[in-house]
């Protein structure tokens, strides 16, 4: 499967035209009118639905630098996401519904990201002497001990009751909660962003094709290995943090069977079909998968079939979701990022072009003689 | 003090003595040929010398340095900067990428600061990729800068890999035969490309190579490996008439016949 950084070829916008400026500020544009003008104009309903887009995105990239960069199957991801909320709501938990102190807010998401990486360190120690299918064993033990044995703690999931986790009074309004969700997006692309154009990412980029060749590039395998496992676990952390304030509530049912191991099939396919590697067509996959149920929701309502749909609620997103695994790995191998990546090298200043310069054969060159 | 010695190293897997009381040295500015038919042992002993592989007796120095047990990926930082015998490069990526990740070691900022991103990062990146953009224009291979290697050809390939292990910024180059997949011509090239790394790098190389004219014109020394022992060591002319290396290669032909071989 396609996978690696994204590699954008040398940028050209110094040969751009006017023209071009233009066409590319209007992609631009469109895309934040999509992103922000169209939940805004739609009201609180869609509102709190992108929102759910949002952290599913944050899911998305957290998935990715684990399953996409460094190689390291993983199906215990909604464990290190129900970790994050289990913390974060206990932290700001109080008997009375009160909107949480800012402070306090703040220090929970800090904590709900500190044991989103602490858990995954721990599994990422476990997991280091094996890889492929024992890994993607162990990985979905691993959540599922977590679910049998975290998340059924009474003293920590209220009761089975939940935990409520009230926002703080200025992301009260679902606008404002989107927003919010908005900039974690924002910061976590960043910092995937960061990760992958230096060091520690070309190292994970190196040991996931070759423990042997990393190594021979000075790479510690063991180190980076560990650093991918609590990097991915800290963003799902975060992920799991925001969920809480989302849902304004910390419930065990959310991340145990089955609901739980329905997340970490839904996680592990939204990076397939996104493309395993490529950060743009994960959001967007990551995004959509957020998004499925109000779509169906509303689709149903729409051709007047509301009564079927909620009689087939169970089965119709996984029958999707299982199609659209089938489509990508059949005929698309690379994913959503295969697809939007022409648009991204536009976007770059390149040429508009299906065709990827960087895998071009060196024929012809003066050293190839052989 | 030599750069590499080798003292008495044997390894064994199971029933088979892949190495057996090998000792051997490699002197500053040296370059050691090591020769030998198809496994003789000579991949095994490059795997003892970078780390993959713990000797089960014998040690291995470095500059006087006990490094028996030192873990691959210190003894690239050390200086062992290696190639492998089916190229060892990230195939995915880019060749300058590549150039960029074999300077692992030298990256001059941690991992969590280049997450962050500070100003010190992206000077340091820039000095990374000019680094590599010199290893490019050194090795002539300015036109695959920002091409897949997965795409390239055997003998660009080699060439890269040599780069990447240049660009580790090694102290001892242990190559695994750089000159696979080349023509006549091309290895002729590569071995003024050694010499040259020599001279202007200072560079002290071990190499294993099958092509005997390249090893008769750049090696200083030649050991020979078979079945996991020392056959034969001395300079590279007194090696080729050698009349037992000669009947390990050729199953007891005479010397002759490798003459023939090497035209």
């Amino acid at each position: 499967m396609a996978a690696g950084s994204e590699t954008l070829p040398t940028p050209r916008l110094a040969t751009v035209t006017v023209a071009g400026m233009l066409a590319r500020a209007v992609v631009i544009a469109a895309v934040v009118a999509v992103v922000l003008g169209v939940p805004f104009g739609l009201g609180s309903k869609v509102l709190s639905d992108c929102s759910l887009a949002a952290i599913y995105a944050v899911i998305g990239i957290s998935m990715n630098i684990l399953v996409g960069y460094a190689g390291q199957i993983s199906l215990g991801q909604q464990a290190f996401v129900g970790v994050g909320a289990l913390v974060a709501s206990n932290i700001v938990h109080t008997n009375t519904v009160t909107a949480t102190d800012p402070f306090l807010f703040a220090l929970s998401i800090a904590a709900a990201v500190g044991i989103g990486a602490a858990t995954a360190l721990v599994l990422g120690a476990v997991a280091l002497r094996i890889s492929g299918l024992y890994l993607a064993l162990v990985t979905l033990v691993f959540g599922a001990v977590a679910a049998d044995v975290v998340f059924t703690i009474e003293s920590l999931n209220g009761h089975s009751a939940g935990v409520t986790a009230v926002r703080p009074a200025a992301l009260a309004g679902d606008g404002a909660f989107y927003l919010f969700c908005l900039a974690a997006v924002a910061v976590v692309l960043y910092v995937d962003w960061s990760f992958t154009r230096t060091k520690a990412g070309r190292a994970v980029n190196a040991l996931r094709e070759s423990e042997l060749v990393a190594q021979a590039f000075a790479v510690d395998v063991v180190r980076y290995k560990l650093l991918a496992f609590s990097l991915s676990g800290a963003i799902a952390g975060l992920a799991g943090g925001i969920f809480a304030f989302y849902t304004e509530s910390f419930s065990d049912k959310t991340y145990t069977y089955p609901a739980g191991f329905t997340l970490a099939l839904i996680f592990l396919v939204m990076v397939v079909i996104g493309g395993l590697g490529s950060r743009s067509g994960v959001v967007i996959a990551s995004a959509f998968f957020g998004l499925l149920n109000p779509i169906l929701d509303w689709f149903f309502n729409t051709i007047g079939r509301a009564d079927w749909y909620v009689d087939h609620k169970n089965y119709v997103p996984g029958l999707i979701g299982a199609t659209l695994l089938l489509q990508t790995i059949i005929m698309n191998p690379g994913g959503l990022g295969q697809v939007v990546r022409p648009i991204g090298r536009w976007l770059a200043g390149g040429r508009f072009t299906f065709h990827d310069e960087s895998e071009s054969a060196d024929v012809g060159g003066r050293h190839v003689r052989a | 003090m030599s750069v590499l010695e080798l003292d008495g190293v044997s390894i064994r897997f199971g029933g088979l003595q892949a190495l057996d009381h090998v000792s051997l040295k490699v002197d500053e500015w040296e370059i050691v040929g090591l020769i030998g038919p198809n496994g003789a042992g000579k991949t095994t002993l490059f795997n003892c010398v970078t780390g993959f592989y713990k000797p089960n007796r014998g040690r291995v120095r470095y500059r006087d340095q006990d490094v028996t047990n030192v873990p691959p990926h210190k003894k690239a930082a050390m200086g062992f900067g290696r190639t492998f015998q089916n190229v060892g490069m990230v195939k995915g990526a880019t060749a300058l990428e590549n150039l960029k990740t074999a300077q692992h070691a030298h990256a001059g900022y941690d991992a969590l600061t280049g997450i962050v991103g500070t100003p010190t990062v992206l000077a340091r990146e820039r000095e990374l990729t000019a680094k590599a953009d010199a290893i490019l224009e050194l090795l002539g291979l300015e036109d695959v800068r920002d091409l897949r290697v997965g795409g390239l050809s055997y003998g660009t390939l080699k060439l890269l890999e040599l780069g990447c292990a240049l660009a580790t910024d090694p102290d001892i180059l242990l190559l695994d035969e750089p000159s696979s997949g080349m023509g006549p011509d091309e290895s002729h090239e590569l071995g003024d490309r050694l010499l040259a790394l020599r001279r202007e790098l200072g560079l002290t190389m071990l190499l294993i190579e099958h092509h005997v004219p390249l090893v008769t014109r750049v090696c200083d020394y030649v050991y020979v490996l078979n079945f996991g022992q020392l056959l034969a060591e001395g300079a590279p002319e007194a090696i080729r008439n050698h009349p037992d290396v000669v009947a390990a290669y050729l199953g007891g032909e005479a010397p002759e016949a490798l003459e023939e071989a090497a035209e």
